[in-house]
């Protein structure tokens, strides 16, 4: 099977081509042939009344008179071959004829054309039956016998010799449709010629812009299915490929489009909610700034050192906030840079348990350690990842009542280091895990009072994760607690 | 806490393979010239002048960067493991700059560098 649109192209032209060829060469041999004959029986249109003319064909008796017929017939083949005479009796009957005994198959001949032919009253060439084939029919001329009187046959003369009955034998013998032939056949092999040149111009621009748009669809993004797809194209021509091409592209875009206006959504509402943040502790600042300044001389001391510790605390609020979207920004750009070195992950954990130990002791949360000297390093990005440890644990201290514990554990699993942190809080309902890493999320809706929390640590860690080519996972159990487990890979090139 | 003004600053310290010179500000392990930056260059001073002496993050923190860090606690973990990995044979089995788990970092106060 063709599989290139150029190889269907080319065998339709070819077919094509042979259809029209042999039709017209069809053509023209019958048009050829029907003018030869036209133009013999014209000529040749009296020639059956003179042979007739003068001559005694019948006896007294009714008999033919075999001895003057065959000398006349032996004449008359001598002088034309190609002029075949019999003589007919009025029913059609063949009495006599002018060849070699066998080679006359017919007996009788219909004479209705001989009595139309006689009439006048025909279009040339007119055909009558041909006595030497049972099925042929070919032009002749007539005469009556006599010429007036009593009809006692008719003389029939076929014009057009037995030679010239075969296809070959016509092209053969005519110079005019030899050439006719040679014309016909070398127009067409030029115009074949002529058309598939066009058509592998034509269909070498087409495959250059499959290939193109083949290439430009493979680079702009890795599809997972589209082996399958590939294969799939593989089986058509160039059209086919372009078509599927051109589907897959669809879809992608499609995909894309979707994915702009869903992410155009997230930063509405992101900027909704960064906007309502921000303006929340600025208004309550605000008001007691104000009130502050009102009343001065009214307040008292303790008072006004409340007012102002709140004012300071909404002002950290306020700053972490801004910090924290920031790093989030900062994070989300594309060309962000992540510095992987080897270190020594249990001495960060010490180090940022050790930041939180008073918080923690202020709560009676206890920070459980089971820190085993000697773990492998892992390679990642030291500020980055002491972020991440920051985040969980104050995510941690905020959800577990006084009294719980947080627990880390770190354990070498095959090249990674898995890291999980664990703790007695509140935990999450299950229709709330797969949104905590979302922006802005805070389990139990109203953290807003909690101190110093932006609703952007989860989001911040998970992108750190990422930036890492890691994940986060979470499994939690209400009022039982949370555990975060992630991992982070291992060093090659410093031994354990 | 700081006592550095009972020290002699000029004194060269060695320990074990290792010579820091304070005035030129030159580190050597074994003959071999350690190039350390400023921040290293520092902490590695900090840890070697007391030998034994367990120093927490933030009280690291505090004295190499100062008292307005603000934040940025991690500089202390990066510089720690750079410091290590250009002074240390095997880096994730220090000799010199040693881990008290639960505390903090110290000097060793008797090296046991293996010859090489």
């Amino acid at each position: 099977m063709p599989r290139t649109l150029y190889s269907k192209l080319a065998m339709v032209l070819l077919g094509l081509f042979l259809v029209v060829g042999i039709t017209f060469l069809i053509i023209t041999l019958y048009t050829a042939d029907m003018y030869y004959q036209e133009v013999r029986q014209q000529l040749n249109r009296d020639v059956a009344r003179h042979i007739a003319a003068g001559k005694t064909f019948f006896n007294n008796d009714n008999t033919v008179n075999q001895l003057a017929i065959k000398g006349l017939f032996h004449t008359l083949m001598d002088i034309n071959p190609d002029i075949e005479v019999y003589l007919l009796d009025p029913e059609g009957r063949i009495l006599a004829f002018s060849a070699e005994p066998g080679k006359v198959k017919r007996k009788t001949i219909d004479p209705e054309p001989i009595q139309d032919w006689l009439e006048g009253s025909v279009t040339i060439p007119y055909l009558g039956e041909d006595p030497r084939g049972t099925d042929k029919s070919k032009v002749f001329s007539a005469a009556r016998i006599p010429s007036s009187g009593k009809l006692q046959g008719y003389l029939y003369a076929i014009i057009g010799g037995e030679h010239y009955d075969t296809v070959v034998g016509k092209i053969q013998n005519s110079y005019i449709l030899k050439l006719s032939f040679w014309m016909i056949a070398a127009g067409l092999l030029f115009t074949l010629g002529a058309g598939l040149l066009l058509f592998a111009k034509l269909t070498g621009r087409l495959e250059k812009l499959s290939v193109r748009m083949d290439s430009f669809r493979r680079s702009d993004l890795a599809d997972p299915d589209v082996t399958a797809l590939e294969e799939k194209a593989a089986y058509g021509d160039e059209i086919d490929r372009l078509t599927e091409i051109f589907s897959q592209m669809v879809e992608r875009i499609e995909t894309q489009v979707e994915e702009i206006s869903r992410s155009e959504i997230m930063r509405r509402e992101l900027v909704a909610s960064v906007s309502h943040d921000i303006r929340a502790p600025l208004t309550t600042l605000h008001g007691y700034i104000e009130t502050l300044l009102m009343k001065d001389g009214e307040l008292t001391e303790e008072v006004r050192r409340n007012y102002l510790n709140i004012a300071i605390r909404h002002c950290k609020r306020l700053n972490r906030l801004i910090a924290d979207l920031f790093e989030l920004s900062r994070l989300d750009h594309p060309e962000v840079q992540v510095k992987p070195e080897p270190f020594s992950l249990t001495e960060l954990l010490q180090d940022v348990i050790q930041k939180f130990q008073l918080a923690a002791k202020e709560k009676n949360v206890s920070l459980l350690t089971n820190f085993r000297p000697g773990l492998p390093s892992v390679n990642a990005d030291i500020g980055l990842i002491e972020r991440v440890l920051e985040n969980l644990i104050e995510n941690g201290l905020r959800h577990t009542p006084e009294g719980g514990t947080i627990g880390f554990e770190m354990t070498p699993v095959k090249n990674f280091m898995v890291i999980q942190i664990r703790d007695s809080g509140s935990g999450i309902p299950i229709d709330d895990l797969p949104q905590i890493f979302e922006r802005f999320y805070q389990s139990g809706g109203g953290g807003y009072e909690r101190f110093g929390y932006s609703g952007l640590g989860l989001a911040i860690t998970k992108r750190i994760l990422e930036l890492h080519g890691c994940s986060i996972e979470v499994s939690s159990e209400v009022d039982s607690g949370t555990c975060f487990s992630f991992q982070l890979p291992l060093s090659t090139n410093t031994g354990i | 806490m700081e006592d550095n003004s009972t020290e002699d600053a000029a004194t060269v310290i060695k320990q074990g393979k290792m010579v820091i010179s304070p005035n030129k500000r030159t580190t050597t392990v074994n003959g071999r010239v350690v190039e350390l930056t400023a921040k290293e260059f520092d902490l590695l001073l900090t840890f070697a002048r007391h030998p034994g002496r367990v120093y927490s993050r933030s009280q690291l923190l505090d004295i190499v960067w100062g008292y307005h860090h603000d934040g940025y606690e991690h500089t202390v973990n990066s510089h720690i493991n750079r410091l290590r990995a250009k002074i240390e044979k095997n880096p994730s089995q220090p000799v010199y700059i040693k881990t008290v788990w639960g505390v903090g970092y110290k000097f060793s106060e008797n090296i046991e560098e293996a010859n090489d």
